[in-house]
């Protein structure tokens, strides 16, 4: 094997020199020492305090080493309360002694090397592992040079290269990052050995892939507090293999967590949106447990929504959404569920400064948690720890874990967890507050909505941990590094959930929940969420950048899983307000086959919610001149269509039309579709007769009356396909295709039902008043539809004359980044060959057996070039495209694009909430598009050309698809 | 242009007593960010009316407003009320009331500043540091007969989010 060839996965290994490579800790302890103790003695006789030497063990680890000299000696003295400021040049003094001493005993006693370090860096080099050295040392080369280790090193950054590049010093990982780059490796494929806090801080902040702390004696603690992943006695403990063992496990485990480091309130309302917890019933956004003026800490609970309220107070400036009005035309907000206000003798933390801030959502256990340091005055600093969840095992519940640790004993600490939020009125203006009548301990939040008339109670009770009480509003001292833990229950009812009274039942939930038992309900909230994995998860063995990204949509995907039949989710799941909480196609077309496939009891409710809104959609058929049931474009409570009819700027007066709401009528069919895949997927008959059938026969009722006579066919005019820049278009492919299929589905279901559950049927037929010959009317319509067919070059027209359309050569630009202007030239776009999302190609993505390759490829490669993706939903689909085309560039472009699509921080609307349309669709465009999966009579089976559609670098995919009640494991190995 | 610090001691003399309606350009930008977060801070402190706006400039080099939008009516308003909430997320309300009005322009930004400058009568713009380098905005800030106020942008918080490259 070559040195270049090695079989690691561990690229590079930096190790730190001090006390990892060479025992001279120990010179450098006694050289502080005797640079220390001369200026502690003559310090101590003018203060009159007596003289405290310098503890070469205690003193030397936990202030000076691994710093750089000054930064060492500022430390210490501020240990020792010793402003170095009034001491003259006392830290230049010092350090310059510090050298000397060191320099001395060098020349004098000489330097050992540890043989067991210098043995692993051999083994790893033999294996082609580069290896590199950081110290803040001035003498490293000296010393390497001395000891004879210098040609192991393929890289040394030492003191007086850290001086001269001006990089700063550990702490901060400058010097590592640049050992890394002369390593030509990124962090993330290197590993880390240090003895030294500040050197463990520093190779964390450089998000290194493994860091191994080596405790030479009594700061294994320290080491692990400050981010080592893992801590050894001595190199000894560890070969090259056990090493990238770690290696390989710590970048496991860091696949199964999104870590945010630092706080910048500019991406902080992005970062809620990421880091929100969500059980399907409610979510609620990640802002700190101490909150920032500015945090949108929204608590949303699925279903609740209210009358549109022009409380914007900046857009409403400019835009006026007209029309759509309606009492459930706006998800409502209701306040932060995770608030405390913590005072330290008088002074308020204040969150918007912290020293340092990390939040971390642990994506197994779905929990997220916040590790912060604060500035309390002139009294130290507080480290604060939480961790919530939104439970689920119990869809009412969330749960809050605080721990508070003070640097200092303080007299007088206050923590004020009530849930009162004093911006009520401006920053959740739907609600009005109820009076309550709470007994002591427990805090409840009463509000009705405005207009909608909804009762939503939010009851709560918190208690520190060992005071054996509950209260709202605590005081105690504190002593020095003793946390003080808070836990609180919140449980959340809405007039929604089948109670005429959602507040006794709120204090009758929260009054069965035991102390005893808060973490026994994280753990059962840890365990559901481990039975989900178990079909959700994705492993890509050489992806584990992939693989976070992928158990992220999944995580968001899952948080949002519809739980009630009464609800559906909304196009930013709950993590945002954008959308209103609106309920589109997205539901069914792009997030249901992830939910058939992973959690079909999300799937089921998803579209029991459309059967829920169904008189809503016979309504809207009605008002429409049509028989049947037409779903709403936007919708929300009742089935009605909540879409505005315009826009208008009120700063030119200006309207802008909406087409969708009145023309995107492809959504009923769309609905008959997510029936039908259910059914297919999971084989719940049940369901079939109690509902799916029922909408198969309102939908396509519908289109039996939509459909108009023409020449020699019927044809459906004016509509907006999913291009949705062209409107009032006749004859749109996709539309016509989805309802020749809903058409053909509905007489099918209707057979199936009369031959299988004649009762049923029956019973159906009386119900909805069912002609018998209309399932034989719905297939005539469906055979006399007409569906465009290729032409000669294998082409497929959107709609009728798209080809006589204006050519527009779309500037490389606008790709993926569709310009505002979109919105102001809607009638010169309705004329131009320029399309928003993928609209014809919508059909082989959902249909792949109905399409050659050669026709798909005709497709592909007329309509890709005229796409700018102006929707988040177009690149999943042209990647599960590309990737069947074998173009296996664009497939893994347009992939990354949709994976990323919130992670990445390019995007710039995130703030207003998660996508979770692009996340299914991102989940379709691996499974059906580069691994390829159909389904036989053996169940789901990976395509025989998934292996060469991998993206490189990955060895194997693998998953687990449910079909049927039954779990199918998938594997594609290279 | 004439270019000045301005700080509560001398904004009188810089903008004049009769200053009453600034506008500032939002661009979605950092240096957009500061601008507004100053302007509005300004107008608060001074009782000027502060008239937000952000040009989609078609081939332009402002920031657009979102880069995908799903529907166009419910992603435009959002971003734009996201430009502000963000930068004065703390604001007083006396911050947040000054902002009268957010106005989307489409076209050039010069040509749509100084659009929106004569009909609104301002008197001050105020534009980031960034926008200010651009060609057509340097050119309008050499020749409108008002003062400017030019935003430095601030420096980056220390801020991670530990995806994609950092595991890769």
């Amino acid at each position: 094997m070559s040195a270049t060839q090695h079989p690691l996965e561990v690229e590079a290994v930096i190790f730190d020199l001090d006390g990892v490579l060479t025992r001279t800790a120990e010179l450098h302890a006694a050289a502080w020492k005797e640079s220390f103790d001369p200026f502690l003695l003559e310090w101590s006789e003018s203060h009159a305090e007596p003289f405290r030497p310098f503890d070469v063990v205690g003193d030397y680890l936990a202030h000076v080493d691994g710093l750089p000299r000054a930064e060492g000696v500022r430390r210490f003295l501020e240990s020792r309360g010793i402003d170095h400021d009034d001491h003259g040049d006392a830290v230049a003094v010092i350090s310059d002694r510090k050298t000397r001493q060191f320099r001395e005993r060098l020349q004098r006693d000489g330097v050992e090397v540890y043989p067991d370090t210098v043995a692993l860096v051999e083994e790893l080099r033999a294996l082609g592992v580069r290896i590199g050295l950081v110290t803040s040392s001035r003498h490293g080369r000296d010393i390497l040079e001395r000891t004879g280790t210098a040609p192991l090193f393929d890289a040394v950054i030492d003191g007086s290269d850290i001086q001269t590049a001006g990089l700063r010093g550990k702490p901060a990982p400058d010097a590592f990052s640049r050992c890394a780059e002369f390593l030509d490796v990124a962090p993330a494929h290197a590993a880390v050995f240090e003895d030294a806090v500040a050197g463990v801080a520093a190779a964390k902040h450089g998000s290194f892939g493994l860091i191994v702390g080596v405790d030479r004696g009594g700061n294994r603690a320290a080491l692990h507090d400050v981010g080592a992943d893992m801590v050894v006695t001595g190199a000894a403990d560890l070969d090259a293999r056990a090493l990238d063992r770690a290696f390989r496990e710590c970048r496991e485990r860091a696949a199964w967590r999104v870590e945010q480091e630092g706080l910048d309130p500019l991406r902080e309302h992005a970062m809620e949106s990421l880091f929100a917890v969500g059980n399907g019933y409610m979510g609620v956004r990640g802002a700190p447990d101490i909150l920032l003026a500015g945090s949108q800490g929204d608590l949303m609970v699925a279903g609740i929504y209210d009358r549109k309220r022009a409380e914007r107070p900046y857009s409403e400036h400019e835009f006026l959404n007209v029309g759509g009005d309606s009492l459930h035309a706006e998800l409502v907000s209701a306040p932060y569920p995770f608030r405390i206000r913590v005072t330290a003798d008088g002074d308020e933390v204040d969150a918007a400064h912290p020293i340092a801030f990390r939040r971390t959502l642990e994506l197994r256990t779905a929990t997220l948690h916040t590790d912060a340091r604060f500035g309390v005055g002139d009294r130290g600093g507080l480290v604060l720890r939480s961790k919530r969840c939104a439970s689920a095992d119990d869809h009412h519940l969330l749960l809050q874990e605080v721990a508070l640790c003070f640097d200092n004993p303080l007299a007088h600490v206050q923590v004020d967890a009530s849930l009162d939020d004093p911006d009520l009125t401006k920053s959740h203006p739907h609600l009005v507050p109820l009076p309550v009548d709470a007994k002591s301990g427990v805090e409840v939040q009463r509000y009705a909505t405005q207009e909608s008339g909804y009762e939503i109670c939010i009851a709560s009770r918190t208690t520190v941990v060992g005071s054996g009480e509950d209260r709202r509003d605590w005081a105690f001292p504190v002593r020095a590094r003793e946390p003080v833990v808070l836990r609180r229950y919140v449980v959340v009812y809405t007039s929604r959930d089948g109670t005429d009274d959602p507040c006794a039942a709120a204090l009758a939930h929260l009054g069965k929940l035991e102390w005893s038992d808060f973490d026994a309900a994280l753990e059962r909230h840890a365990e559901r969420w481990e039975r989900l994995w178990q079909n959700a998860d994705v492993r890509i063995d050489g992806g584990y950048a992939a693989e976070q990204a992928l158990r992220f949509n999944s995580y968001h995907l899952h948080s949002t899983a519809a739980r009630a039949p009464h609800v559906s989710i909304g196009a930013r799941a709950l993590s945002g307000r954008a959308y209103e909480g609106h309920i589109f196609w997205d539901v069914e077309v792009f997030m249901l086959p992830f939910y058939i496939h992973t959690d079909p009891a999300a799937a089921l409710n998803a579209l029991r919610y459309r059967h829920h809104t169904l008189d809503g959609a016979r309504a809207r058929a009605h008002a429409g001149g049509h028989r049947g049931a037409s779903y709403a474009w936007e919708s929300t409570v009742t089935g009605e269509d909540v879409t505005p009819r315009v826009i208008r700027l009120k700063s030119t007066g200006r309207e802008i039309p909406i087409f969708t709401g009145a023309q995107q009528i492809h959504v009923t069919a769309d609905v008959a579709y997510g029936v039908c895949r259910y059914w297919e997927g999971t084989g719940d008959d049940a369901f079939m007769r109690d509902a799916g059938v029922e909408i198969l026969c309102e939908t396509a009722r519908y289109w039996a009356t939509r459909c108009v006579d023409g020449p020699l066919q019927r044809h459906i005019r004016g509509v907006v396909g999913p291009d949705e820049y062209h409107h009032s278009v006749d004859d749109n492919a996709y539309t016509n295709w989805m309802v020749r299929d809903n058409l053909e589905q509905a007489h099918r279901a209707v057979a199936w039902l009369a031959r299988e559950r004649p009762a049923a049927w029956h019973a159906l037929a009386e119900r909805i008043a069912l002609h018998p010959g209309e399932p034989a009317d719905w297939l005539h319509v469906a055979e006399t539809l007409y569906c465009p067919a290729p032409g000669p070059d294998g082409v497929i027209e959107q709609f009728a004359g798209f080809f006589d359309l204006e050519d527009y050569p779309l500037p490389a630009e606008e790709r993926l980044k569709a310009p505002v202007h979109r919105l102001f030239d809607w009638d010169r776009i309705n004329r131009l060959k320029l399309i928003k999302q993928a609209d014809m190609l919508m059909l082989p993505f959902l249909f792949p057996e109905r399409f050659s390759d050669e026709v798909l490829a005709a497709n592909y490669h007329y309509y890709e070039p005229l796409t700018d993706h102006g929707s988040s939903l177009s690149p999943a689909v042209h990647a599960a495209l590309a990737a069947r085309l074998g173009l296996g560039t664009a497939a893994r472009r347009y992939w990354r694009q949709s994976l990323w699509l919130d992670l990445s921080n390019v995007m710039t609307n995130s703030a207003l909430g998660v996508h979770p349309a692009c996340m299914g669709g991102t989940w379709q465009a691996l499974v059906y598009g580069f691994l390829g999966v159909t389904a036989g009579d053996g169940g789901p089976a990976v395509s025989a050309e998934a292996v060469d559609r991998l993206p490189a670098g990955w060895r194997s995919v693998r998953t687990t698809v449910r079909w049927r009640g039954r779990d199918y494991p998938l594997e594609v190995k290279r | 242009m004439n270019e000045a610090m301005i700080g509560p001691d001398n904004a009188e003399a810089l903008m004049g007593p009769g200053c009453r309606r600034a506008v500032v350009l939002v661009s979605g930008r950092r240096d957009g960010d500061a601008a507004l977060a100053y302007a509005a801070e300004l107008a608060a402190e001074r009782g000027i009316e502060l008239i937000a706006v952000h040009v989609d400039s078609a081939g332009g080099t402002l920031e657009r407003a979102a880069h995908y939008a799903d529907a166009p009516h419910h992603e435009y308003p959002a971003q734009l009320d996201e430009f502000v909430r963000r930068v004065v997320p703390g604001g007083s309300d006396a911050e947040r009331a000054a902002i009268t009005e957010f106005v989307l322009c489409h076209g050039e930004p010069a040509s749509a500043l100084r659009s929106v400058m004569a009909d609104r009568g301002a008197d001050l713009l105020i534009v980031g540091a960034r926008a200010a380098r651009e060609p057509d905005i340097d050119e309008l800030l050499n020749d409108v007969e008002r003062p400017v106020l030019v935003v430095r942008s601030p420096g980056r918080e220390p801020f991670r989010l530990k995806v994609g490259k950092w595991l890769e």
